[in-house]
């Protein structure tokens, strides 16, 4: 699991580029391919062509030359002259009358047949009869001398040196009995004609060459391009010209320049009947001009694509270059979280099949169960629980499946064998089409013992807490007891006091003086006194054990049973009054008595001195707070503070008695049901005594 | 009429010679029997070995806080015995303890009086007492 991050940085630029690379070589291949296809056909369509041409030329060439030897031939068996020629005598002169007959046979072939001049030679040369006077040229004495025995004609050739310049010249020879018969040819028949030297299409450069050797030398027998002489002649050395190649080769083609020193590609054929060559030849570049437009359109087409693709995929590119970076950097910090989870996580990672088998696991799994990895991966997830755990693993299997995640405790073991609870977490996900469990398994020993210290510390302080009841139930019985004891013991003594004051007052109020008496009465006050105040310490000490049951109080009808019982005590007060209807409050009854009773109490008891004393009992505010108001004597509020203490009195005892705990009691009580109590007064104005009660 | 018997179960010297001067004063018993404590009472109810106990009294008044055995234990022992279940037993305390007030009834005390501190008031709860007890009440089964 460990390993490079998930996420790769993609090097799109390269890929991009050598893909691009690739589909441009292979473009590139494959036009040259079909290029050199083309071209090749091409080049072979032209060398056929030129071939054909050639062909033909040397075809007619030799055509022209059968039909002169054809005529020749002809002349040479004709009975007439034959018939002329019998009656001259071996080595004879004609006579002027058979001369005058031959040379007008002569004259009638020449017309006929077009030629230059017919002349009739005797075996040893000499001239029997001529069509003109012109001598014969040494290049046609030269052809008789060397003329062998045979009967058929035969073609010579020269090229004469005329004041015009060189000319060709040709002849055709024919043994007839008793002489030689020399037809003058005229080579412009045939080469002027076009036939021979034109071109079947519209080609600025193509041209037929009628190639002849002599000597060491190359003759381009008919006219040229070349302005200047008819007759071209140039040194066989120079093996670079096409038309020398031709005559120093057979039949083909031939790569080379031309007269002009152009580049130039000729076909050459050897003519049958004289040692000529004809070519047919074209510029190199008319010859390659189809090819050359051909690889120019692959290339234009070919370039113009790959321009625009190049040119579309740097668009592509440079639009999702932006995009591509905020994913890298998504995937980078993706990538390294993975990373971390896997490697660092303090969590097992264990993938498992669907019978167990552990198919991947983490560094921690490696680290925690004591196994390496290539071992761990060769297990059952049940070799790695405890003994005690092990079980059916296809059951959680399904489950698994089915909840899509599971979560449950158990115990695994090390190779050791020693145990270790854990949290197991498990997942399913399917992974090219096999389903698999995801788990990952956190060690929880380490919780485990908070959790047992946790328990014992809670434990511990439970035995405090325990420990800290019972002293303070012990403390609380203690104060019970000495309550107990204050209310029993304390009381009854007093109880003697008083009783027995008054067991003297009546049995013995004859043999006591009035001072006597007097001091009597203030013992019995005294001790009256003194048990009133222990009662109300009581009541005070009670308050605390009290348990509050809080149920709605009707305070109105309360106030009126208090206020009806003081004036029972003391009719003839005629005090005034006044108790708002229908007050409640969730409270306890017997406190809120209580409260209520000192209060009026107090009202009743500072309205003494009234002239017309009014109390009256409501509520104010919508926080109901409940008021009881008199107009007795009231009280200096510099004094306020020390009302609710106890023990604190703001009067004298000898004008209005009291123990001073009343309203300490009535502050504990209202304190314990999470309310307050407050006066307001003024020495002579009355005081008004607020209290309130949460709803 | 018959001379009507109170049996005063009080450890205090005190209240007990307050409490006969009470009953002394308004004439209300012919015999008043003192027990000072919880034991010394029922051996007056009951008597003890060699000495069988005297006629029953009218009414007891029990004092809670005694020596030995306390007023609670006394009266839960009189309610016990078949022959004094019916007895009348007014607990007379200085306490004012509630638990007290609510264990005495629950026990089966037939009132329960405090005592108070002013002679007046205690002379009135006693003449009153006696008057209910003695004079007004009338026992079942007589």
């Amino acid at each position: 699991m460990s390993g490079p991050g998930l996420l790769q940085k993609p090097k799109l630029l390269a890929r991009l580029g050598i893909l691009y690379g690739c589909v441009a070589v292979a473009l590139i291949a494959v036009g040259y391919a079909s290029y050199r296809y083309q071209a090749t056909y091409i080049e072979q369509d032209g060398y056929r062509r030129m071939a054909y041409l050639a062909d033909k030329k040397a075809a007619r060439l030799d055509t022209w030359l059968d039909e002169r030897l054809g005529d020749a031939r002809v002349m040479a068996t004709d009975p007439l002259l034959l018939e002329q020629l019998q009656g001259l005598e071996r080595g004879a002169r004609p006579g002027p009358g058979l001369r005058r007959q031959l040379e007008q046979r002569l004259r009638s072939v020449k017309q006929a047949y077009g030629y230059v001049s017919v002349r009739l030679l005797a075996p040893d040369g000499t001239t029997l009869a001529a069509t003109g006077d012109a001598p014969m040229g040494p290049w046609e004495a030269r052809a008789v001398a060397t003329a062998g025995p045979g009967s058929e004609p035969w073609v010579v050739w020269d090229v004469q040196s005329l004041p015009q310049g060189p000319r060709l010249a040709m002849a055709c020879l024919a043994r007839i009995k008793g002489g030689l018969l020399v037809f003058r040819l005229d080579p412009a028949a045939l080469l002027g004609d076009g036939s021979m030297g034109g071109w079947p299409t519209n080609s600025p450069s193509g041209e037929t060459l009628l190639l002849a050797r002599q000597g060491n030398r190359a003759l381009f027998l008919n006219r040229t391009r070349r302005p200047g002489a008819p007759v071209l002649s140039l040194p066989l050395e120079r093996r670079d010209l096409v038309g020398v190649q031709a005559l120093l080769s057979p039949d083909g083609l031939k790569l080379g320049v031309d007269y002009q020193g152009v580049p130039s590609v000729g076909f050459s054929h050897w003519a049958k009947r004289v040692p000529w060559v004809v070519m047919v030849k074209l510029d190199r570049d008319e010859y390659l001009l189809p090819v050359r437009r051909l690889m120019l359109t692959y290339a234009g087409l070919g370039g113009l694509f790959l321009v625009v693709t190049a040119a579309f995929l740097a668009t592509w590119y440079q639009r999702e270059r932006a995009e591509w970076g905020r994913l890298e950097a998504e995937g980078r910090a993706l990538g390294r979280q993975l990373e971390l989870l896997s490697r660092y996580g303090n969590d097992i990672v264990l993938v498992l099949d669907a019978g167990g088998q552990v198919v991947e696991a983490n560094d921690r799994a490696v680290a925690a169960y004591q196994y390496d990895r290539e071992q761990l991966c060769r297990m059952n997830i049940n070799d790695l629980r405890a003994p005690e755990t092990r079980g059916d693993f296809q059951g959680q299997f399904e489950r698994v499946q089915h909840d899509s995640n599971i979560r449950f405790k158990t115990r695994h073991m090390r190779r050791d064998g020693s145990g270790f609870p854990v949290e197991v977490s498990s997942m399913a996900f399917d992974l090219e089409g096999r389903t698999l469990v995801q788990s990952v398994i956190r060690d929880i020993t380490a919780q485990h013992e908070y959790e047992a210290k946790i328990r014992s510390m809670n434990e511990q302080l439970e035995q405090r807490v325990l420990e800290r009841t019972a002293q303070l139930e012990t403390a609380f019985r203690e104060m019970e007891a000495f309550s107990y004891s204050v209310s029993h013991d304390l009381r009854a003594p007093l109880r003697g006091i008083d009783g027995f004051s008054h067991a003297l007052q009546e049995d013995y109020a004859d043999r006591l003086d009035p001072r006597g008496l007097h001091y009597l009465s203030r013992i019995r006050g005294g001790a009256q006194r003194m048990g009133q105040i222990m009662d109300d310490l009581l009541d005070l000490s009670r308050l605390s054990r009290h348990e509050l049951t809080r149920t709605t109080v009707d305070l109105s009808a309360q106030a009126r049973q208090i206020l009806q019982a003081l004036e029972q005590q003391e009719p003839r007060r005629g005090v005034e009054l006044a108790v708002q209807d229908g007050l409640q409050a969730q409270a306890d009854p017997r406190l809120m008595s209580m409260v209520l009773g000192q209060l009026l109490n107090n009202a009743w008891k500072f309205t003494r001195k009234r002239a017309n004393p009014r109390i009256e009992f409501g509520a104010t505010g919508a926080d109901a707070t409940f008021f009881v108001r008199d107009n007795g004597a009231g009280f200096d509020m510099t004094y306020a503070g020390k009302l609710f203490q106890a023990f604190q009195r703001l009067h004298d005892p000898a004008e209005y008695p009291g123990t001073g705990i009343g309203l300490a009691i009535t502050q504990r009580i209202l304190l314990r049901h999470g309310g307050r109590v407050w006066a307001e007064a003024a020495v002579g104005q009355g005081a008004t005594f607020f209290f309130n009660l949460p709803t | 009429m018959e001379k009507q018997i109170i049996l005063l179960v009080e450890d205090n010297p005190d209240d007990v010679e307050l409490t006969l001067r009470v009953l002394n004063t308004h004439h209300i018993a012919n015999e008043v029997l003192v027990a000072r404590d919880g034991v010394e009472a029922l051996q007056t109810l009951y008597g003890t070995p060699g000495n069988p106990p005297g006629r029953l009294p009218s009414v007891v008044l029990l004092d809670l806080k005694l020596p030995k055995l306390d007023g609670l234990e006394v009266l839960r022992r009189i309610r016990s015995e078949p022959s004094t279940n019916r007895l009348p037993v007014v607990i007379m305390t200085t306490s004012r303890e509630e638990r007290d007030i609510v264990a005495s009834y629950e026990l089966g005390a037939n009132s329960y009086v405090q005592k108070p501190v002013g002679f007046e008031a205690f002379a009135e709860a006693v003449r009153f007492l006696g008057l209910y007890w003695l004079l007004l009440n009338v026992p079942p089964g007589q």
